[in-house]
């Protein structure tokens, strides 16, 4: 279904967002990629596909209370949406389809 | 400590990025600045200026910065109504600027559909774009000139040999002809032409036949020679009949009556015969390659041009210059139809009419001046009227309005105003100056554009045009005041302020540079008026005639009456017709005007004798031998004694036997030419000429065209009192400084009205000045000359240079186009000064009035 594709990069912001909750916002959803898989991502990269899911309806976002840092400047936090979870979940499940029917031999490279 | 990120790069941000976004983006560029700032800040400063560069996404950019988002589509029409509630409010100065603006754009619209009509003129021959005249490149001296005429036979040459070519005609013109229908007799013009005529032009054929040109005695006429000649009977049938000079009348039938499209066609036929008479008529001779036709047309057939005959060509033109070694042709050019008109000013005898660029150019730059100056009247007057708007100006900012909302809100304002000028102008083009322009020219300009396309980019870029120029130095100066300067009233503006002042002295120095040039034109036409014609033009008067019998009838007439002083009979008449001729003096060879005439002509022309004698008429010698020079051409030739020279010309050997006065047979604005003078016999004559006593030639003007029908019943009556010969320069010069009167009365109006809009509007803002100063006992000249010094300096100063540039324009006119130095009188700087006065003071007392009027306490009263 076009519009509800998930590519790879979306997928891996969604997870994080979700990790995140309920604080994911745009630094600390970069930050937490970072950290877990090691990729470095541009600032507005991240902006780009946190509002290009937020346009697909993955997620919702609000603004946070002001604090003290940024110079007093609200984060725009973001939330999973239901359609996101379904999203997650199906992509989820179509790895791991996939995955099992994987023939055991092929993954069995030792004794080739 | 605390780190901050460069400014420029955070400006930046700011500038490009959506309201909405900015935070959360300015917020997670401020966070990565700061973490990073720990360590080290000039990374931070790149990687910021990075992360600022990368956020530059389309996305992320402003889209409601351009005032003509969908939010401010309301405030559009707010602004249209506030537009129209200024207009309203102050319909005095509102008026005098529509007022300006309109005639302004009048006489734009009436220009440009001059020049419009002309540059579309021949565009409605169907096969236009494969019609080509063929120009001929004749040698003549050093130079090459471009004639309209071509070999006769070149035409069927070509359609003959090559099959590009689908048709041609050529056209021969006949002039000064007297055509008959009853008792109705003209003088007029027929053109002879192949019978292809109306297959090469699109004329319609309003009646008769499709063919008209197939018997040899047709003829085609045009419909207002149809109306002219039968009223309104039907023209189909009936018989014309023509002299053709001396001979018989001959009579033809008229076949079909053709729209000539007098507005739309550069060329004007009245009256189409077939060539096949005119070949019969010129008898055997015609067919020669020294025989030219005035004009011929090939239409080519779809994509074909005429290069294809460039092998050919040399061919004909060999022969064509073994036939005629007067005129060596270098080459032919093929000039497309829809270019013939914008050329013909460059080509000899051409047959459309013509329109020298050069006036094109003076007329469009006057009225892109008007133009010009209309607008900087507005701009002066916008400007003073801001002061009344200023605490508008300032809630609007205080209250969010940005610069260009302010911006925006006086451009549409403006646009208003312009687009009511532009109707009320065209208004203006349509009733009164398209008419008047009609009936000052003899040309017919309709009120049309060639394509609605060109009416539409008129209008469009004429409304775009005035409301850039007008409203953008107003509309940017007034947004810029500061909000709380305003409102606080310390802001200073206006009138006071030099770009004011000199705009308002731009218009001045301009308005007076055309009021003095149009005034030196007119003293120009009268120094023309009172110029000295080498003879005595009064109480002459001549009259065309053909043949012997005629000049003897006349003579006849004239003779019984006693205030006749003398007549006399000629070939050709000064200022009507003359010839020019190669003559040789020993070793001199140069081209000299000729007039051959009768005995008496000289005499009774008032012709002033310098050396010699007249001819006189029991001479023998003097028939054959004898003629008389003018005074240029003895300077021509270098002759210390004139009398006795021998000339030759013709082949006959001639001797100088007088010299008379140079006399003006062309218009004055040519150098005085040779000319000479020797006798014909009478049967050559053409002209009748009559000398009166002081006072009495209208009697015998009268007396001989009431013996007219008598005297000659096929010949249209042509006579004219000899002031008439120069009677079309005279009619000339009058339009132009018509025209000219026109445009610096229109100019002086303009400036004026900027001078009343500046004046009232500063005695607005000095209204309880004025009434302090009253209450202290100021007198009203006092008023007076507080409110009119300011300006005086201005009008003065432009007055002193307006003056300079109109003399030194017209002194440039004179060097360029006349050859005889003209006197540059004092008194239209006196003229202009009087009215400089009067304008100034009745615009400045207009406005003190109204305070000398006005109860100082109801004004200090007010607010």
């Amino acid at each position: 279904m076009k519009g509800t594709y998930l590519g790879e990069l979306e997928e891996l912001v969604l997870l994080t967002v979700g990790i995140l909750y309920p604080e994911a916002y745009g630094v600390g959803v970069m930050d937490e990629i970072e950290k877990q898989t090691n990729r470095s991502l541009n600032i507005s990269a991240v902006h780009a596909v946190l509002t290009r899911l937020e346009e697909k309806g993955f997620l919702k976002s609000k603004m946070s209370e002001p604090t003290e840092e940024r110079g007093g400047r609200r984060k725009r936090i973001f939330l999973l949406t239901a359609a996101g979870k379904r999203a997650l979940e199906e992509a989820n499940e179509m790895r791991n389809t996939l995955f099992n029917q994987i023939p055991r031999i092929a993954l069995q490279f030792q004794h080739i | 400590m605390k780190h901050t990120p460069p400014k420029w790069a955070d400006k930046f941000l700011a500038w490009y990025c959506r309201a909405d976004l900015l935070e959360e983006i300015q917020g997670d560029a401020y966070e990565l600045y700061e973490r990073t700032a720990k360590k080290s800040k000039r990374k931070a400063d790149l990687l910021f200026i990075w992360n600022v560069l990368r956020f530059f996404r389309l996305r992320n950019m402003q889209r409601k910065r351009t005032p003509f988002a969908i939010s401010n589509i309301g405030m559009l029409k707010s602004y249209f109504r506030s537009g129209l509630r200024n207009i309203t409010r102050n319909l005095a100065h509102s008026s005098i600027n529509i007022a300006g603006l309109a005639l302004a754009i009048g006489c734009c619209i009436s220009i440009f559909l001059l020049i419009d009509s002309f540059y579309d003129l021949d565009s409605f021959h169907q096969k236009g774009d494969r019609t080509y005249l063929a120009v001929s490149h004749v040698k003549a001296g050093d130079d090459t000139e471009r004639w309209a005429r071509s070999p006769y036979l070149m035409g069927p040459a070509l359609m003959a040999e090559h099959s590009a070519v689908e048709t041609m005609t050529r056209i021969q013109k006949l002039g000064d002809l007297s055509v008959r229908y009853e008792t109705h007799v003209f003088n007029e013009t027929l053109w002879c032409v192949d019978s292809t005529f109306f297959d090469v032009f699109s004329y319609p054929i309003v009646n008769g036949a499709r063919q008209p040109l197939n018997d040899k005695y047709s003829i085609v006429i045009s419909e207002e020679k149809a109306i002219q000649y039968f009223g309104y009977d039907n023209p189909i049938g009936k018989e014309l009949s023509v002299k053709f000079n001396d001979s018989q009348p001959i009579v033809f039938r008229v076949s079909a009556v053709a729209d000539n499209k007098v507005n739309e066609s550069s060329m004007r036929f009245t009256f189409l015969i077939p060539m096949e008479f005119w070949e019969s008529y010129r008898g055997e001779q015609y067919a020669s390659w020294g025989t030219w036709s005035r004009s011929t047309f090939i239409v080519m057939k779809e994509g074909q041009h005429p290069s294809v005959f460039n092998k050919t060509l040399p061919a004909y033109q060999t022969l064509q210059n073994a036939a005629n070694e007067k005129f060596q042709v270098r080459e032919v050019e093929w000039l497309p139809l829809a270019a013939v008109a914008a050329n013909s000013y460059d080509i000899v005898d051409c047959l459309s009419w013509d329109l020298h660029p050069a006036t094109i150019i003076v007329i469009s730059t006057i009225v892109v001046f008007l133009l010009l100056l209309a607008c900087f009247n507005y701009m002066n007057v916008s400007i003073a009227s801001v002061s009344l708007r200023l605490k508008e100006i300032g809630i609007r900012k205080v209250i969010g309005g940005s610069k260009g909302q302010v911006v925006l809100q006086y451009m549409v304002e403006n646009l208003v105003l312009c687009s009511i000028a532009l109707i009320a102008g065209t208004a203006l083009a349509y009733f009164f100056l398209v008419p008047a322009f009609n009936s000052l020219y003899p040309i017919t300009v309709p009120f049309s554009f060639s394509s609605t396309s060109t009416m539409l980019l008129f209008f469009g870029g004429m409304l775009f045009i005035i409301a850039i120029i007008s409203g953008a130095y107003p509309s940017l100066y007034v947004s810029s005041f500061n909000a709380i300067r305003i409102l606080k009233g310390n802001e200073k503006f206006g009138s006071k302020s030099l770009f004011s002042k000199t705009m308002l002295g731009f218009q001045f120095t301009i308005s007076f540079a055309t009021i003095i040039f149009s005034l030196l034109s007119v003293s120009n036409r009268d120094y023309f008026e009172t110029k000295d014609w080498g003879y005595d033009y009064r109480d002459i008067a001549y009259f065309p005639i053909h043949g012997k019998e005629q000049y003897h009838v006349l003579s006849n007439l004239v003779s019984q009456q006693k205030d006749v002083l003398s007549y006399a009979g000629s070939a050709s008449h000064v200022g009507d017709e003359d010839e020019l001729t190669s003559i040789q003096s020993g070793e001199k060879e140069m081209q000299a005007t000729r007039f051959p005439v009768g005995v008496a002509y000289a005499e009774t022309m008032n012709l002033r004798i310098k050396e010699g004698r007249l001819f006189t008429s029991d001479s023998e010698a003097d028939a054959r031998t004898a003629i008389v020079v003018n005074e240029a051409l003895v300077k021509k030739m270098g002759w210390a004694d004139a009398l006795g020279q021998s000339v030759s010309f013709h082949g006959s050997e001639f001797e100088v036997i007088g010299v008379v006065q140079d006399f003006y047979f062309e218009d004055f604005d040519k150098v005085m030419q040779p000319a000479l003078m020797h006798l014909v016999p009478e049967n050559e004559f053409t002209y009748f000429v009559v000398k009166s006593a002081p006072g009495e030639i209208e009697n015998v003007v009268a007396l001989v065209k009431n013996s007219w029908p008598s005297i000659a019943p096929d010949d249209a009556y042509l006579g004219n009192n000899q002031q008439e010969v120069f009677g079309s320069f005279y009619r000339g010069t009058q339009s132009d400084s018509k025209i000219m009167y026109f445009i610096s009365i229109i100019a002086l109006t303009l400036a004026c009205m900027g001078l009343f809009g500046l004046v009232s509007y500063n005695l607005s803002r000095r209204l309880k000045e004025f009434s302090i100063r009253k209450i202290f006992g100021a007198k009203t000249f006092n008023i007076f000359r507080l409110m009119s010094e300011e300006y005086i300096v201005v009008v003065a100063s432009s007055f002193v240079i307006g003056s300079a540039l109109g003399y030194y324009f017209m002194a440039q006119l004179h060097v360029a186009v006349y050859p005889d130095k003209m006197p540059l009188p004092q008194w239209p700087v006196l003229i202009t000064l009087a009215l400089m006065i009067a304008s100034v003071l009745i615009t400045v007392a207009s406005q003190v009035y109204r305070v000398v009027k006005e109860n100082p306490v109801v004004t200090l009263k007010s607010e």
